[in-house]
């Protein structure tokens, strides 16, 4: 291996989606020197790029609508599972957060008499999403990251954090492997932000193919940070299922949901909400339909937007475009659609400020948990990453500011070179790549729309085995100048320990609610299930533990 | 499933680099990032390239596939045997990625100039289809200024994506506007419908109204305003042609004007591109009438060097001239004539011109198709050029070439970038005069383009084009000829 290289900064920012460069925007905007890296390229590597609608509250909401309203959808939504406290804030200060994006120059849609064009998504009674075309999420990580740039916040990209570095029950940084300069880099800072977003990898068909793999989730847990909710699993509800090419693609495009025989059939499932139902309920019914024998050729159902108006078609330009390129027209054709995943409610646990249990760490946006309960509104987590990354962009420059720069324990650097180490180049007869798909299989299998004890204790026990062959896996090369099969080996690790998070979650809680529907416990139970389910990791096991709903009120 | 050879050029430290080959079979439709994604975990992990999104917002993916950069995620596999290349105009760091850094460093000192906001384009909020830049970096990649002066320009993508913003007081935003060819190739590449040239153009006209205009464009404006034509000749010069070529004087009042152009009127190496289309009219008895001396420049290099106002003057002479002598149909040698006639005399002057304005190879094709003008066997290997302003900016893609195919004996062999995705050859944007050492790197790059064909000439249909291009091919110190389509019309004419 090369040598180690040391960067030291105020603030060390993980991850750069949309939390991660609000975080770093904010941080710097308060004066400390900021360092953000990512494992790909800033802005691009995380989802926020392809987000397409932002739930705000503001005084241009809808006539009738109003803050409490949404307050009320999104916790009926979430199934009461929400932190309280935290979607008061992201109510009250999302349109803060759009009023800056707007003083940098993002100009929202508005119709010709200069009124915010908004989108109803699924579970809000009335429209709430600002959009810009069909892309909020590309502009805003836009502005974010030239703001980042005007600022003077540093960037590594290409780099991959593989550790958090501890001392004294308080973070000190990270050691990371930066890609392009082929080294293992100490990153010594004063506060750690965790954005680094969610799962994409995890299961076998994702509404995105951004490369997460959970590693925040994962360093956070062997940091000794508690998680929460990892139970909580979001499906996007119609996700393309044909051809192969787009497979997973999430279709946000509105239109009617029918079976293959031409039945509207969320008339059944959800008579009042019909397709704008939430994406647990609409998610279940397509899966019922099709486990029924009613779904389509390629395990889907319909999603039939011929008559769409073409207003709405233009908030999913891009989507249109998307698919008519590979042979599919979607205002003459309907769409073959199933569930995939989308979205991590569960994560790192956090206060309002994104202050985790280790002094110093904080984590934003996906990475996070207990803000969207136990299931998501649509457009909220564009909310969520604006709002409380800023919030932890705060709060870790102001901890910055009254702590001193601690050097890592040498100890941990050199146990983290030594490992990395002894995997360069080590032969072995499995290869990452294969690993993670049986990962994924297994999460398809055991933890997905509809789960049930038996499978997913028989999914623990299959990660567990698995966990037991990453000593096989073969890591051909000992270049470290984007080694693959490193970058794999790496990620199967995450994965492995955030699967297990999910799976052992998944188990506790004998309910069903919202995103985690169990059938061998289908109903909802308030008396004993209004609670969170929390891991620790400690010496290899998840220990956990049950928080009441609601403490954090306040 | 579908089987295709791939060919990715590698990056080998030691060794340089090399093509590396990959059969991959796979399920139609698929893109280029998919055959990508199948190689890396099905046959080597070792493939470096960059992909996120996979839905052509995140702009990760630029590569060049068969010498075209495009977005991989964003271009279907139709052929059976690929070449992948890195994004050209990069340094490379491994394989298909390539060093982005050089576009946040331009990036930075801009978005730190005052005025500090906005930091992003503004567009027509009500506008769904406003095209919003990706930054994905294609259009550097296919910049043909960016492969030669990459430290003195910022590119097409820093000039789109910092649209409306106060460019115009830093010098490098200033010095890169007129290093712009305003070729268009960056237009035609981008992946999301976004309009460098346009921004390019902008720059230039803040630059020029801040009085800051480079001195030679100034000298070139001077002789435009003065003597209104881009040599500063006497403007009687401009018949000289038509008397060494001995032509009759065409009828008093025809309906059709040939408006010749500062270029072949007042270059002598130029003139037998008139006399060449002369002589072809008269094979087939169409009369044209001549403005000599009233013929004013179009305006066009004005109009490049954001001089708009002093271009309108330009075009009001010159259509008052029209109106005067009532002509219905104007042709014109020259497509930069052509396209400043056809579609800025409009913008410029807030009307329609109300006369046809045609290409002389359209008025050509016409003919030829009609059987009014006919050919004698000509063996000739030939390839075209595509100019900027006939292909790019007016669709004319395929006239010149039939009109060279109807040639009995003529074989077209085609450039490695031919038509939208044509090499400027150089002397685009006044880049003659701004920077004639970039003009001649880039035209010797077309002639080396030309020469990998084999053929024995270089055709193109634009007298811009040719002075550039045959400057290229002596600094070079080769021997290609380089005609204009009505030359290698006039030569195939039977003998008299």
């Amino acid at each position: 291996m090369n040598g180690v290289s040391i960067r030291t900064t105020d603030v060390l920012v993980i991850g750069s989606g949309g939390a991660g460069l609000w975080a770093a925007v904010r941080a710097a905007e308060l004066g400390a020197r900021t360092l953000l890296v990512d494992k790909g390229l800033v802005g691009r590597n995380g989802n926020t790029v392809m987000a397409s609608g932002m739930t705000v509250m503001g005084p241009f909401c809808i006539p009738g609508d109003s803050p409490e309203l949404l307050f009320e959808d999104s916790l009926k939504g979430g199934q009461f599972l929400n932190n309280r406290k935290m979607l008061r804030l992201l109510i009250q200060e999302s349109a803060e957060r759009l009023a800056e994006l707007e003083r940098w120059g993002v100009q929202f849609d508005r119709d010709e008499q200069g009124n915010y064009f908004r989108v109803q998504s699924e579970g809000h009674r009335y429209p709430r999403a600002a959009t810009h075309s069909d892309r909020v999420g590309l502009v805003i990580v836009k502005a974010l990251r030239r703001r980042a740039l005007q600022l003077g916040v540093q960037w590594l990209e290409d780099t991959m954090v593989t550790r958090l570095l501890t001392r004294d029950g308080q973070v000190v940084g990270a050691t990371a492997i930066n890609n392009r300069a082929a080294e293992l880099v100490v990153l010594s800072a004063r506060a750690v932000i965790l954005a680094t977003g969610g799962i994409s990898q995890l299961f076998p068909m994702s509404a995105s193919q951004a490369p997460n793999s959970g590693d925040g989730l994962a360093v956070a847990l062997r940091a000794g940070v508690p998680v929460v909710d990892m139970e909580m699993i979001q499906f996007f509800p119609t996700c393309l299922v044909y051809p192969a090419s787009v497979r997973g693609f999430a279709l946000g495009l509105k239109g009617k949901l029918l079976n293959n025989r031409g039945e509207r059939f969320m008339e059944r499932y959800s008579p009042e909400w019909l397709e704008s139902a939430t994406r647990d309920v609409t998610a279940r019914a397509i899966d019922a339909e099709v486990r029924a024998g009613r779904g389509t050729e390629h395990g889907g159902v319909y999603k039939d937007a011929r008559q769409t108006p073409w207003r709405i078609f233009l908030s999913y330009l891009d989507q249109y475009h998307f698919c008519l390129k590979r042979g599919l027209d979607l205002k003459r054709t309907p769409a073959e659609v199933a569930p995939a995943l989308h979205y991590c409610m569960g994560g790192v646990q956090t206060d309002e400020w994104g202050q985790t249990a280790v002094a110093g760490l904080y984590a934003a946006g996906e990475v996070a948990g207990g803000l969207h309960g136990a299931n998501r509104m649509g457009g909220n987590s564009l909310a969520d990453i604006l709002v409380f990354g800023a919030r932890a962009g705060q709060a870790a420059a102001m901890w910055a500011g009254r702590t001193s720069l601690a050097d890592p324990a040498p100890w941990q650097v050199q146990e983290e070179r030594d490992r990395l180490d002894a995997l360069l180049g080590r032969r072995g007869v499995v290869r990452a790549i294969e690993l993670k798909r049986t990962i994924q299989g297994v999460m398809r299998e055991c933890a997905g729309v509809v789960r049930n004890g038996p499978a997913l204790q028989k999914g623990l026990t299959q990660l567990e085995s698995l966990e037991e062959s990453l000593s096989q896996v073969e890591v051909t090369r000992r270049d470290m100048r984007y080694n693959r099969e490193l970058t794999d080996y790496l990620e199967v690790e995450n994965l492995l320990l955030v699967g297990r998070a999910i799976l052992t979650s998944a188990l506790v809680r004998e309910e069903s609610r919202g995103a985690h529907y169990r059938e061998d416990y289908p109903q909802r139970n308030d008396t004993c299930w209004l609670k969170h389910v929390q891991l620790c990791l400690k010496d290899g096991h998840l220990e956990i533990g049950l928080l009441p709903v609601g403490d954090e009120d306040g | 499933m579908a089987k295709v050879r791939v060919h990715v050029l590698r990056s080998h430290e030691a060794a340089g680099s090399r093509y590396q080959d990959y059969e991959v079979s796979y399920e139609l439709p698929a893109t280029i990032l998919d055959l990508l994604r199948l190689i890396q975990q099905e046959q080597d992990p070792s493939l470096g390239f960059r992909s996120a999104c996979g839905m052509g917002k995140c702009g990760s993916c630029a590569v060049a596939v068969n010498g075209e950069p495009v977005l991989s995620c964003q271009e279907l596999v139709t052929q059976e045997e690929i070449w992948l290349e890195p994004l050209p105009n990069f340094p490379v760091i491994k394989d298909l990625i390539v060093d982005r850094d050089r576009y946040c460093n331009n990036l930075m000192p801009v978005l730190q100039q005052p005025p500090l906001f906005p930091l992003v384009p503004p567009r027509p909020a009500d506008d769904p289809t406003w095209p919003e830049c990706l930054e994905c970096l294609v259009c550097d990649g296919v910049c043909p200024v960016m492969a030669q002066v990459p430290e003195r320009f910022l590119g097409p993508a820093l000039l789109a994506g910092t649209a409306g913003f106060q460019k115009s007081m830093l010098p490098t935003a200033w010095e890169s506007a007129y290093f712009c060819l305003l070729c268009g190739e960056c237009m035609t590449a981008c992946p999301a419908g976004v309009k460098p040239n346009d921004e390019a153009l902008d720059v230039r006209r803040q630059v020029t109204r801040k009085g800051r205009l480079p001195q030679s464009l100034q000298r070139l404006a001077q002789r435009i305003t003065t003597a209104h034509n881009i040599s500063g000749e006497e403007n009687q010069a401009r018949l000289l042609w038509s008397q060494q070529a001995d032509l009759a004087p065409a009828a008093s009042n025809p309906d059709t004007l040939y408006f010749v152009g500062c270029v072949s009127s007042l270059y002598p190496s130029m003139y037998g591109i008139p006399q060449g289309f002369a002589t072809l009219m008269a094979t087939c008895d169409q009369c044209f009438g001549l403005l000599g001396g009233e013929e004013w420049c179009c305006g066009y290099p004005l109009i490049l060097n954001g001089m708009l106002e002093e271009a309108k003057e330009l075009a009001i002479h010159n259509l008052q001239r029209m109106k005067q002598r009532g002509v219905k149909r104007l042709v014109m040698t020259c497509p930069s004539c052509y396209d400043t006639w056809h579609r800025r005399y409009p913008a410029l002057t807030g009307e329609e011109i109300g006369i046809e304005v045609l290409h002389a190879t359209q008025w050509l094709a016409e003919l030829v198709d009609h059987g009014r003008i006919r050919f004698k066997e000509l063996p000739w290997k030939v390839t075209y050029h595509d100019p900027c302003d006939l292909g790019r900016r007016n669709e004319t893609f395929e006239t010149p070439r039939q009109l060279l195919t109807s040639i009995p004996g003529v074989v077209l062999v085609e450039m490695k970038r031919n038509r939208d995705r044509a090499l400027c050859c150089g002397g685009g944007g006044n880049l003659e005069s701004f920077s004639p050492e970039v003009m001649t790197a880039i035209a010797q790059e077309r002639i080396q383009e030309a020469l990998d064909t084999g053929a024995e000439a270089l055709i193109t249909a634009c007298p811009q084009c040719q002075r550039t291009l045959r400057a290229g091919a002596r600094s070079l110190g080769v021997r290609l000829p380089v005609l204009d389509v009505v030359q290698a019309l006039w030569r195939a004419l039977p003998e008299q």
